[in-house]
């Protein structure tokens, strides 16, 4: 069907002043699955934002079913045949997968929920489409593959003919990857329109009709994918060939600084969050995470950054023993930490890339005067790491808020990379930025291990842990479950095992990761 | 005829994405002074209508509402008394605010700063020019500090809400004011003054005719220390990124509890301040039965002022010339006095609302994007010709 769904010469400026769509075009038919291509930050997720009701285009029309229609807020989307599934999923973890596919559309008896109906409702759509699941489980009792799962089984149930994918594999492991294409292979056949927004292109490949690729903003043309090559989409995406695998010599690993043996931590419901976890980082080497996100990455993070609290083990900088530290002491020992979200932890958005830029170091003897602030010898360094970190702003008086993703997180990392180093702790480094911003990210973590320091790397991005590690761990439910001293020879199938919890390597193996 | 390379291509397309960098600052700023224009055009709008809805003589009435202070020495006078208080509540709300820190015990800190003021002048240090002063404002400052503390240390060991604690405070401070005033300092001759103050304690005129008391200087110090506190000193600049991001602070090295104790604390020394000051510099005896109402203007100052006391002159400045108009208005014209409060929260109310006037804010700034987009193409076909004539 021609006109199935156009978008037609969209702008959309933000508030900041962004130009995420700078006079897109798209269109989409019937029964296809069409990926739109971008790297980070090239306004993939506004486009379909504007498509979802959430966000209004400043230009630009969007056409349905050969109609022109405004999409003033998501249920209007809905109404028209639109469903979303965000990357990170909008359930209530203590209702049952029923009852959130319900929730907003209930079936009553009279004026009670209907509970019974809900299931057999649900049920239908599951062996509809066939979902294998159980409408009554708990969605907190489920992993992160069956959430998405609900996650379409909601916008199926409300109509969607057309269902917009943002990033879903980024939270899967290599196996949920591939059941989730059967189903949305199965979703085509059934005549719906799929738009999968991703920039892992072997997953384009391998999946998709046709790709529309988004560079900065603007259309760089739609293809049939059987047209062009995975390098062919990855040139237009970023306009040069990037290498993302970051080349580094072997580590040379010497003393430990980072020690952590035994730790045991609970949450506020009294849940063991990690459960005797030991292991060693030494100077020069990359120790990497892998790990489903809400293993117990996050206290351990926590713990080893001064946010935690409680719990019993040991973690330990240098021989020294961190667990009554502060934050300022902890810095004082060379603790750098780049946090998950750079939004809530790693700027203040309303002050100025200067202001971010020294905040870890307000109170050293070089930046201040008798009485006041050093001002110029202030602006002197901040000056030199904007440019030393290629930040792309308009000066350094600039709200941290007014800048794109990349250079946010480019700041983040500056501030931390240029304090007293020993230990440095990524979480997510490199989440959500463009390529350009990522591969410089990377060769200074390498730049950094190189010179001598130890780094514990998170990430949810697997080809980002396999590249940058020199060894590897495993985190499966608040535990260690595996331990790849050597990180060459390992594929993300095998790592996909141990992270779903379906592997676990023995006590004897995975105790290699702690060195006396 | 040759072209560009690849490689010079990318870097020609990244150098003009620096020069014209989606910088919408100035869009930013330009929509805060419309804003705040709307703001005091509705303001005073509404003021107007209800001059001319209650005044026997409108015609008059406007004119003292809007040029009183030209009008008279007295009134000119009065324009600098106002002012002089409002820079005092206004720095410590600025300080408070700035780290994010809603402690509104400025009511009980300038109240009691200036009763412990007019104590150390009926009884303390009475008659020494220069230290009688001094001591009585220091003694207001220490008080009023304490006052702030109590909440603050209240929120930071149990987590009391502050906002609660220090609107309670308020009246802690009022009745124990009083209950002191007309037990012990009240002068038996009089209904409810204290006992005179000593000629030495009080803040000298600067004029004859007019009440214009040394205590502008002092004030005009208080905003500027206030000034540089926040925006000169690590100190300043740890409050600061405390009230913009205080989980941002804490991950930064930052004492964030401390930081905010000691927020308040130095606002209600600035707070307590005033009072003295106040006390000093316009009466002759304690006299304040009531809360003075200086604690809640220092909350309406600051927020035109966008909690940079840099901005406080201005702001004084603006507050205290309608209400000097509103005054001459209310004797000269019969218009109430209370006129000014109703103009003054409508300013407050469209100066606080965020989406006020968020659409023109949305349009403007695609009109900047799209201007820039604009020269950015332009640029592009100039350096495309120029690759071409190469």
């Amino acid at each position: 069907m021609k006109d199935f769904l156009v978008m037609e010469n969209i702008t959309k400026v933000y508030d900041n002043g962004v130009m995420a769509n700078d006079n897109v075009c798209f269109s989409a038919e019937k029964g296809e699955i069409h990926a739109i291509c971008g790297e980070n930050g090239a306004g993939k997720s506004t486009l379909m934002k504007l498509l979802f009701g959430v966000e209004q285009p400043n230009q630009g029309r969007i056409i349905i079913r050969g109609e022109e229609v405004k999409l003033t807020s998501p249920l209007k989307a809905i109404e028209m045949g639109i469903g979303m599934v965000y990357q990170h999923f909008v359930l209530v973890p203590s209702l049952t997968i029923a009852e959130n596919v319900m929730l907003g559309i209930e079936p009553k008896k009279g004026i009670l929920f209907d509970k019974d109906k809900a299931v057999e409702l649900t049920r239908a759509i599951c062996e509809k489409y066939n979902f294998d699941i159980d409408p009554l489980a708990k969605i907190e009792d489920i992993s992160v593959g069956v959430k998405q799962k609900v996650e379409i089984i909601k916008a199926l149930i409300r109509g969607a003919e057309i269902l917009i994918l943002d990033e879903p594999t980024a939270v899967l492991t290599p196996q949920e990857t591939k059941e989730l294409f059967e189903q949305l292979k199965l979703l085509r056949e059934a005549g719906h329109t799929i738009i999968f927004i991703s920039h892992k292109l072997n997953e384009v490949k391998y999946l998709c009709d046709r790709v529309t690729i988004i560079r900065h903003g603007r259309t760089m043309g739609t293809h049939n994918v059987a047209d062009v090559t995975e390098a062919d989409i990855s040139r237009l995406m970023v306009g040069a060939d990037v290498e993302l695998t970051i080349s580094k010599t072997e580590a040379k690993p010497k003393d430990a600084v980072l020690r952590v043996k035994n730790l045991v931590t609970y949450n506020e419901l009294g849940k063991k969050t990690l459960n005797g976890v030991s292991f060693t980082v030494r100077e020069g080497e990359i120790l990497g995470i892998a790990g489903v996100e809400g293993n117990g990455q996050r206290a351990l993070i926590n713990m080893i950054t001064g946010f935690g609290e409680g719990g019993s083990g040991e973690v330990s900088i240098n021989g020294k023993d961190i667990r009554s530290l502060n934050i300022k002491q902890l810095r004082q020992e060379g603790l750098v930490h780049v946090p998950e979200d750079r939004n809530v932890m790693g700027v203040a958005k309303n002050m100025s890339i200067r202001e971010n830029l020294i905040a870890d170091k307000i109170n050293l003897p070089k930046y201040n005067k008798k009485l006041t602030l050093n001002d110029d010898a202030i602006d002197e360094d901040t000056q030199q790491w904007i440019k030393d970190f290629d930040v792309v702003c308009s000066g350094s008086e600039q709200p941290v808020g007014m800048l794109s993703g990349g250079n946010v997180q480019k700041v983040v990392v500056a501030r931390e990379l240029t304090s007293y180093t020993k230990l440095i702790v990524c979480d997510q480094p490199t989440r959500g930025i463009d390529v350009g911003a990522t591969e410089f990210i990377r060769k200074r973590l390498v730049q950094k291990r190189d010179e001598g320091n130890a780094v514990l790397l998170v990430s949810a991005d697997l080809g980002e842990v396999m590249n940058l590690s020199d060894k590897l761990i495993v985190m499966y439910g608040g535990e260690i479950v595996a331990y790849f001293p050597d990180v060459t020879d390992i594929t993300e199938e095998d790592l996909g095992f141990y992270m779903l919890g379906i592997k676990k390597m023995t006590a004897e193996e995975i105790g290699g990761a702690y060195v006396e | 005829m040759l072209t560009l390379s690849k490689a010079e291509k990318t870097k020609n397309t990244k150098t003009i994405r620096q020069m014209l960098d989606y910088n919408s600052l100035s869009v930013k700023s330009k929509h805060n002074l419309l804003r705040t224009a709307a703001a005091i055009g509705i303001g005073l709008s509404v003021a107007l209508v209800l001059i001319l809805l209650t005044a026997k003589n409108p015609g008059q009435a406007v004119k003292y509402f809007l040029a009183a202070p030209f009008m008279s020495k007295a009134y000119f006078s009065h324009l600098i008394e106002v002012i002089i208080p409002l820079l005092f509540t206004g720095s410590a709300v600025c300080i408070m605010f700035s780290a994010n820190q809603f402690n509104l015990g400025l009511e009980g800190s300038f109240y009691l700063g200036g009763l412990i003021a007019a104590v150390s002048g009926i009884y303390l240090v009475t008659d020494v020019p220069f230290i009688s002063p001094l001591v009585g404002i220091l003694l207001g400052g220490i008080v009023g500090a304490i006052i702030t503390m109590i909440p603050a240390l209240l929120q930071y060991k149990w987590n009391a809400n502050v906002l609660v604690s220090s609107l309670m405070m308020n009246y802690i401070c009022l009745y124990v004011g009083l209950f002191l005033l007309f037990h012990y300092f009240k002068d038996p001759a009089s209904s409810q003054h204290s006992y005179p103050i000593g000629d030495a304690a009080a803040l000298t005129s600067f004029f004859k005719g007019t009440k214009i008391h040394s205590g502008i200087i002092i004030a005009a110090l208080v905003t500027v220390f206030s000034y540089l506190l926040l925006y000169r000193t690590k100190t300043g600049y740890s409050l600061r990124a405390t009230g913009q991001n205080p989980i941002f602070a804490k991950y930064s090295g930052l004492n964030v509890g401390a930081l905010a104790v000691f927020s308040q604390i130095i606002g209600g020394f600035i707070g307590g301040m005033g009072g003295a000051v106040q006390m000093l510099g316009l009466y002759e005896r304690f006299q304040w039965v009531d809360l003075t109402n200086f604690g809640w203007d220092g909350v309406t100052i600051a927020i035109f002022a966008k909690n940079n006391p840099k901005y406080l002159p201005l702001a004084t400045l603006f507050i205290a010339y309608f209400r000097t108009g509103a005054w001459v208005m209310s004797f000269k014209a019969g218009v109430q006095i209370d006129l000014v409060s109703v103009f003054e929260g409508i300013m407050v109310l469209f100066l606080l609302a965020e989406r006020f006037l968020a659409g023109t804010y949305k349009k403007m700034v695609f009109e900047d994007a799209d201007r820039k987009r604009k020269e950015r193409e332009a640029l592009e076909n100039n350096m495309d010709k120029e690759g071409a004539q190469a």
